[in-house]
């Protein structure tokens, strides 16, 4: 992540469906060249969907027993991410993708803390600054054998070091793919709860908020730029939302 | 077969490779000590199937660690001849021992000269130490 200067593009894309969302995310991992900008892209979805983390099968979220007797949950359409982690139901929140090209990529196994702290706090920095409390999550609830123990199959019924959360609740995940020229990372800012699976709660629902949908976009848009610069001092944003 | 880290090849991704000690072409690879720190916590691993073609410098398995996926490079070309499948079930075992207990693939080596062009131990550890 300490690649020299780099400019960065933003962009806010119209409601997809899972299958174009990701697509696009693939295609801009996998065309990244090192002199490429950092694209930054905030999405929403076009009905609620399902994203299973790389590794994950749909098989799984249909064994859960509360799925078996839903219809909602049987039907709801799914797509699976490059990026790890566990499965996020996408309806009222924004979605963030980062995009960045490096040289480096292929002598570096695992996630960039750098960025993935950077972004977090920058968050929960936001979010403290409009006089809303919030946190960093210091427990894991994974292990090498977590698979066996039956970690939560929800990205945000998991715990993992440095999500933010809103006393028990966490509000954004992320997660990340590596490249031979670059990285990816994904993220959720979990807004309201879906009628679907109501316990997750969003922050509109902890703060009792009424920032608007579009106001919340450009929040994120400018704590993510604030945390890239953070990251990588010399990058430089070439065009907004 | 002891495998000691000293004797094997390395990518700059971080995998090695055991050369054969017969004249069989069979290379043994799996990822490093390095490797294994970056990681962190590994959750899961996608390996190759037996018979499956690999290249060298490209992809043949993936890793997932907590908050990521990491592509894993073969070091060699040729035909994966055996699979450490028992691995995805115990991952702790990279932590304990990434080269004896912790190997990956073997493969049957189409260019053993190609061993020629990865890092020997010393500069391995070099390359490792400039990245802290």
């Amino acid at each position: 992540m300490n690649d020299s200067t780099r400019n960065i593009v933003f962009r806010r894309d119209p409601p997809l469906s899972g299958q174009e969302n990701m697509e696009i995310d693939d295609a801009l991992l996998l065309g990244v060249r090192a002199d490429d900008p950092i694209v930054v892209r905030i999405y929403q979805w076009q009905e609620p969907t399902l994203s299973l983390g790389h590794f994950q099968t749909i098989d799984q979220w249909k064994q859960d027993p509360r799925v078996r007797d839903v219809a909602e949950f049987r039907t709801i359409p799914w797509v699976r991410r490059k990026t790890g982690g566990g499965a996020i139901l996408h309806d009222q929140e924004w979605t963030y993708s980062i995009t960045v090209p490096s040289q480096q990529q292929r002598a570096t196994k695992g996630h960039s803390e750098l960025l993935y702290r950077a972004i977090h706090t920058s968050i929960r920095d936001g979010l403290t600054e409009l006089g809303w409390p919030a946190s960093l999550a210091e427990h894991c609830t994974c292990s090498p054998t977590s698979r066996e123990k039956g970690e939560p199959f929800l990205c945000f019924q998991r715990r993992t070091p440095v999500d933010v959360v809103v006393g028990n609740h966490k509000i954004l995940g992320s997660a990340q793919r590596r490249h031979a020229n670059g990285l990816l990372q994904h993220g959720s800012l979990l807004l309201h709860s879906s009628s679907i699976y109501p316990e997750l709660r969003g922050l509109e629902q902890l703060y009792a908020t009424r920032f608007s949908r579009a106001d919340w976009a450009e929040w994120l848009e400018g704590r993510l730029r604030m945390a890239i610069r953070a990251a990588m001092p010399s990058a430089q944003s070439i065009s907004g939302s | 077969m002891t495998i000691q880290p000293q004797n094997l090849k390395y990518c700059e991704s971080h995998e090695w490779v055991a050369p054969p000690a017969d004249n069989s072409g069979i290379a043994t690879v799996g990822i490093s000590a390095f490797a294994v720190a970056q990681l962190n916590d590994i959750v899961f691993m996608a390996l190759p199937t037996v018979g499956q073609s690999v290249s060298a410098g490209q992809e043949f398995g993936e890793v997932e660690s907590v908050k990521a996926v990491s592509p894993m490079y073969s070091p060699v070309s040729g035909e994966v001849v055996e699979v450490h499948s028992e691995l995805v079930d115990h991952l702790d075992r990279l932590n304990a021992d990434p080269y004896e207990q912790g190997w990956i693939i073997k493969v049957k080596m189409s260019d053993p000269s190609e061993l020629n062009r990865l890092l020997d131990y010393a500069a391995y550890e070099k390359m490792c130490a400039e990245q802290g």
